[in-house]
């Protein structure tokens, strides 16, 4: 079944999708460092490409997600993936395709799954794809993964949705986990103990 | 032996992969933490233990550059063995060359040159739970993590003090992630343990039969547990140095002459002697 989808994109399920994962392993295992999976991503024609080459990398019928605002792409996701989809409160995966208001997004960050004490693991995974990551923001990024401090210049749409997210205060090791993407492929990982410095720290 | 042509790339089938995939996306966010995973049954010998290898098998491609290290020996049977498979299943080339390798697998050492940033170290566990010692009952450990209520462990090693003056767990001597888990560094020498804080590297660690996966990204805090008033302590070799290429500063494997009854010494790190060897010798075009 999916392998006859592979022959309505280009994208290789087996060899771009571990391509995609290293690039997304070392982009969470090194919050601030920009990696790229353009070479994946253009396997896509639609407009929000890198979500689908994410989605073929992580998604399968044994996890759910939520797509915001985007039936088409719901579908296509499900078509490639089998994934089926869930409310927000439920998914292990949330996409964002467009870049939400401040209120909008909050009700996102607030409601998806934080997981347990118990089973920390058991928490959204929110992948939000933006114009362009780089940007004209001045981020400084610490925590693991990060030596001492890491300032990497981000949209003001990225600081934003990283600022409110730890603004939300959720008590390790629950927590959600963030990957930027953007229209050059670029990926930007910031899970939950990444934390941005305070100025002269 | 496996017949290649009617597996997949990396033997594991795709929904086993991604399954993996996303156990180690969580763990890098959650260092230190156990997070399970559907273990799958591998074509290779139980004793080894086949966490190591599904990791390997789910984040591996046909550009990367694979070392396998068992006590470190790149030539153990075990080594050996497990280079055969992922070499057949995958195509990649493997090297013995530390610095060479994009991944290395490994039980027992972390290898004595330090890994990079563009490297991963896969760790072999056969028990990762560290409570276990403490507590049999895996549900009882779970809260135990749950809550950060690691009383019981503290006690243990403060027995474990009293009674022999020291503490005297030699291996698999619990650390402390980023001041959260207690967690198991696997069955490494307490010499390597320093090797696991604020390191440039990423490790992954598996345990097939427990069904286990946890890791520790680049430059996160690990501290060995120890008491104030008692430092921690590791192996000590100082004085000692390798009899083949004169190392000190390494973790070192005692040898008894049995001609002499002398105890001579040989770096652990077979790799990282043949390599230092190489070079005395002036063969700095030496092939592995
Ligand atoms: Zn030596």
């Amino acid at each position: 079944m999916v392998s006859e989808m592979n022959l309505a994109y280009q994208f290789d399920f087996v060899y771009d999708g571990q391509k995609i994962f290293r690039e997304l392993l070392s982009a969470v295992a090194n919050p601030g460092m920009i990696k790229n999976i353009s070479n994946e991503v253009e396997k896509f024609q639609q407009a929000y490409a890198p979500l689908l080459a994410i989605g073929c990398t992580l998604l399968d019928n044994e996890e759910k997600m939520y797509v915001e605002k985007n039936p088409k792409l719901a579908a296509e996701l499900h078509n490639l993936t089998l994934c089926g989809e869930t409310k927000l409160d439920q998914a292990d995966y949330i996409f964002l395709s467009a870049e939400l208001n401040y209120g909008s997004l909050e009700e996102v960050l607030r409601n998806v799954k934080h997981g347990t004490y118990a089973d920390p693991h058991q928490s959204a995974t929110v992948i939000l794809l933006c114009s362009s990551i780089d940007g004209a923001e001045q981020l400084n990024l610490c925590g693991p993964g990060v030596k001492d401090m890491k300032t990497v210049w981000v949209s003001s749409y990225v600081k934003k949705v990283i600022t409110l997210r730890n603004s939300l205060q959720i008590e390790y090791p629950l927590g959600t986990d963030l990957v930027f993407t953007d229209q050059a492929g670029n990926l930007l990982g910031i899970p939950r103990l990444t934390k941005i410095a305070e100025q002269g720290a | 032996m496996i017949d290649t042509k009617h597996y997949n790339f990396a033997f594991l089938d795709e929904g086993s992969k991604r399954e993996i995939r996303r156990s180690i996306l969580k763990a890098v966010a959650i260092p230190g933490y156990q997070v399970p995973f559907g273990s799958r049954e591998l074509p290779i010998g139980r004793g080894w233990g086949t966490g190591g290898i599904q990791i390997t098998l789910s984040i591996i491609g046909k550009e990367d550059v694979l070392k396998v290290i068992d006590q470190g020996s790149d030539e153990s049977v075990n080594a050996v063995n497990i280079k055969k498979m992922v070499e057949e299943c995958t195509g990649v080339e493997i090297t013995t060359d530390s610095e060479k390798a994009t991944i290395i697998q490994s039980r027992h050492r972390i290898p004595e040159i330090p890994m990079r940033n563009d490297q991963i170290l896969v760790l072999q566990v056969p028990t990762p739970e560290p409570l276990r010692i403490v507590e049999p009952k895996e549900s009882v450990t779970k809260q135990m993590h749950a809550e950060a209520e690691y009383s019981g462990m503290w006690l243990s090693l403060f027995e474990d003090l009293t009674l022999y003056d020291k503490i005297s767990i030699s291996s698999e001597y619990p650390t402390m992630v980023e001041n959260r888990y207690i967690m198991n560094p696997s069955p490494i020498p307490r010499y390597d343990n320093r090797k696991l804080n604020d390191s440039e590297t990423l490790y992954l660690f598996g345990a097939g039969r427990e069904k286990k996966i946890y890791a520790i990204p680049p430059h996160t805090k690990v501290e060995s547990l120890f008491f104030d008033d008692v430092p921690f302590e590791t192996e000590n070799f100082e004085g000692k140095s390798c009899r083949l290429c004169g190392a000190t500063g390494v973790f070192l494997d005692e040898i008894v002459d049995e001609a002499t009854g002398e105890k001579v010494y040989e770096c652990n790190d077979t790799g990282f002697c043949k390599g230092r060897r190489d070079r005395q010798h002036g063969n700095t075009n030496f092939k592995n």
